[in-house]
């Protein structure tokens, strides 16, 4: 019998509706996998009793004819999405011992569509970094190796996990979210296809917040028609999440049309900056005369506010999280330090030893902005260059369909390179950021090896719920681009 | 701007948390060179500039609804208890805080 973590979602449905094979068969070769992938580190709580049990279920429905749209779906769950009765970590020892008593609504959603769950995936602690590996539980290794060396890279972050597993099939799709580029930039890293939808479009509700106004949950997947199957499932209002929008959905798997022309694609000059990787840049090149190819009218555009984007993030997404990681105070879950004796020492000492130094910096910069005197020259001010940075996009939208730039400035780096220089770090999320600030949406998409044999992946930036164009455009690409994920890792 | 181990023990106390005694003067200078690259933000004309507290502001009107005040949940006690780290009769214990 075939391999069944080769296929797709869009052939394992096609091959449950026929009986070619249960999901009892494709659930075990996926646990199978995950006992071959573990020294990867991508799982921190795995969920294989729970999933087999499933299977049995799923099957029983195919063979009554009551298949949901994604029955079967081999799942993994980033840990920082609440799962009713299932350890959920967030990658921190602050909620090392935290099981939810209810689901997000997206993993509830996503359940109730038939997947099923393997386990939830490792991330750097409350979502805060760009590697994994600030992580409580240990970094995750990328499966990726530069050609003729053996050291491990980093799988990016902050859904390393995510990207890691869905590389290494030990899971079909991932849930990961994204507030600056932590679903894109691992996927880029990995050579997967990464989703940040349009903010409100799907649920924040039961994802433990990081930064309100900046996250968004989306689907890591191996192919762009994947992602839009899933995030058919994903999408909608829900009215526990009060900056969830009441929009009427498209089908997104039927945007695949294969056509672009006529398509206007914006190349911001600002993204051609110092620092990218010339052979990045010469697959944008690429990219964008592939796109030229097929029908696409190529413009160059300005985004003149770019370069403070990223300043504003660093002000934005820590001042966000110091208020949302003010309700870790080891009273009602989370860790509490041992032997206190005041309420006042229950809050220091357990904050101060449940949080790791990434979380508490973020924390103390995030108190820093808001506090009495420096409110109105920081935070304020950021929020004002956020709308420059938005009025940016709003302008270029009025223009081009969608934007095409690199997803990051360079490939996949070593574990522990680049962490003693925070700027260095925060710099990963340069060509990502923007987006969260707009609350637009991006896409990833692979397009090509690089010559040490790393996966090189674009960026299509849409407009508010520009999805379809979006997947649209990325599915040309993919299709053009014929990227193969590595056969043994 | 130079942010030096007093303006960190000020901050400290605030977020109630502290970083370890060692880490206060590395930290010190990160978050000064921090601040360096984020003061470039002082070059945007921001005059006039409406504040943008989140991306779906000239959508509230679709978002920002008042839900029926309606019980959707609730009687998990048990499940909401078990995460205590500390509980007895249905409550988290903490140390008295009233003489």
């Amino acid at each position: 019998m075939t391999d069944l973590t080769r296929l797709d979602y869009a052939s394992v449905r096609k091959g449950l509706t026929s009986k070619a094979f249960t999901v009892k068969e494709l659930i075990q070769a996926y646990i199978n996998n995950i006992d071959k992938t573990r020294h990867l580190n991508c799982f921190i709580t795995e969920m294989s009793e729970h999933a087999l049990k499933q299977a049995s279920e799923a099957d029983e429905r195919i063979r009554n004819n009551e298949a949901r749209p994604l029955e079967g779906l081999p799942l993994a769950i980033k840990d920082n999405f609440c799962t009713k009765g299932i350890l959920t970590t967030n990658g921190s020892k602050m909620l090392s011992n935290f099981i939810p008593p209810y689901d997000s609504t997206i993993t509830q959603k996503l359940s109730d569509a038939g997947a099923i769950g393997l386990g939830k995936t490792n991330l750097d602690e409350f979502a805060m970094g760009s590697s994994t590996i600030t992580s409580y539980y240990d970094p995750t290794v990328n499966p990726w190796k530069k050609e003729g060396s053996d050291r491990d890279l980093t799988p990016g972050g902050s859904s390393g996990g995510s990207a890691a597993s869905v590389a290494a099939r030990s899971s079909l799709i991932a849930l990961g979210t994204d507030t600056g580029g932590s679903i894109r930039q691992p996927a880029s890293f990995c050579g997967i296809v990464g989703l940040k939808p349009t903010y409100g479009l799907c649920s924040r509700y039961g994802i433990v917040a990081f930064a309100s106004s900046l996250d968004q949950a989306g689907p890591l997947t191996r192919t762009v028609r994947d992602s839009a199957i899933v995030l058919n499932q994903m999408a909608g209002h829900d009215s526990k999440d009060f900056t969830s929008v009441k929009y009427p959905l498209p089908d997104y798997e039927a945007a695949l049309t294969g056509n672009i022309k006529g398509l206007k694609v914006g190349i911001p000059t600002e993204y051609r900056m110092e620092g990218l990787d010339s052979e990045i840049s010469e697959w944008w090149e690429k990219t964008s005369q592939w796109l030229s190819d097929q029908g696409a009218e190529i413009i160059d555009v300005s985004l003149p506010h770019t370069k403070y984007a990223l300043p504003v993030y660093y002000i934005v997404a820590p001042a966000e999280a110091s208020s949302n990681l003010a309700r870790y105070d080891g009273v009602r879950y989370g860790y509490r330090a041992p032997n206190t004796t005041s309420l006042e020492e229950i809050y220091e000492l357990s904050r101060t030893q449940g949080f790791g130094d990434e979380v508490k910096r973020r924390i103390l910069l995030g108190t820093y902005v808001l506090s009495s005197g420096k409110y109105e020259d920081y935070y304020l001010r950021a929020q004002k260059v956020r709308q420059k940075v938005t009025e940016d996009f709003t302008e270029t939208f009025k223009k081009v369909d969608v934007l095409l730039t690199p997803t990051t400035a360079s490939t996949a780096f070593e574990l522990g390179e680049n962490v003693t220089d925070p700027l260095a770090m925060y710099l990963q999320d340069l060509f990502t950021v923007a987006t969260n600030l707009a609350g637009i949406p991006a896409i990833s998409v692979p397009v090509a090896q690089s010559k040490e044999g790393l996966p090189i992946g674009m960026q299509l930036i849409g407009p508010r719920f520009g999805e379809e164009t979006l997947l649209r455009t990325a599915d040309v690409i993919e299709k053009t681009a014929g990227f193969k994920l590595k056969e043994e890792f | 701007m130079a942010i030096n181990r007093s303006d960190i023990k000020r901050i400290e106390k605030l977020a109630k948390l502290k970083l370890s005694e060692e880490k206060l003067d590395d930290f010190s200078v990160r978050l000064s060179r921090v601040f360096d690259w984020i003061d470039q933000l002082k070059e945007v004309d921001v005059e006039g500039v409406a504040p943008m507290a989140n991306p779906l502001i000239d959508l509230q009107k679709y978002t920002t609804k008042l839900r029926d005040d309606v019980v959707t949940d609730g009687d998990c006690v048990k499940e909401v208890i078990q995460n205590a780290p500390n509980a007895q009769h249905n409550s988290f214990v903490v140390p008295k805080v009233v003489e």
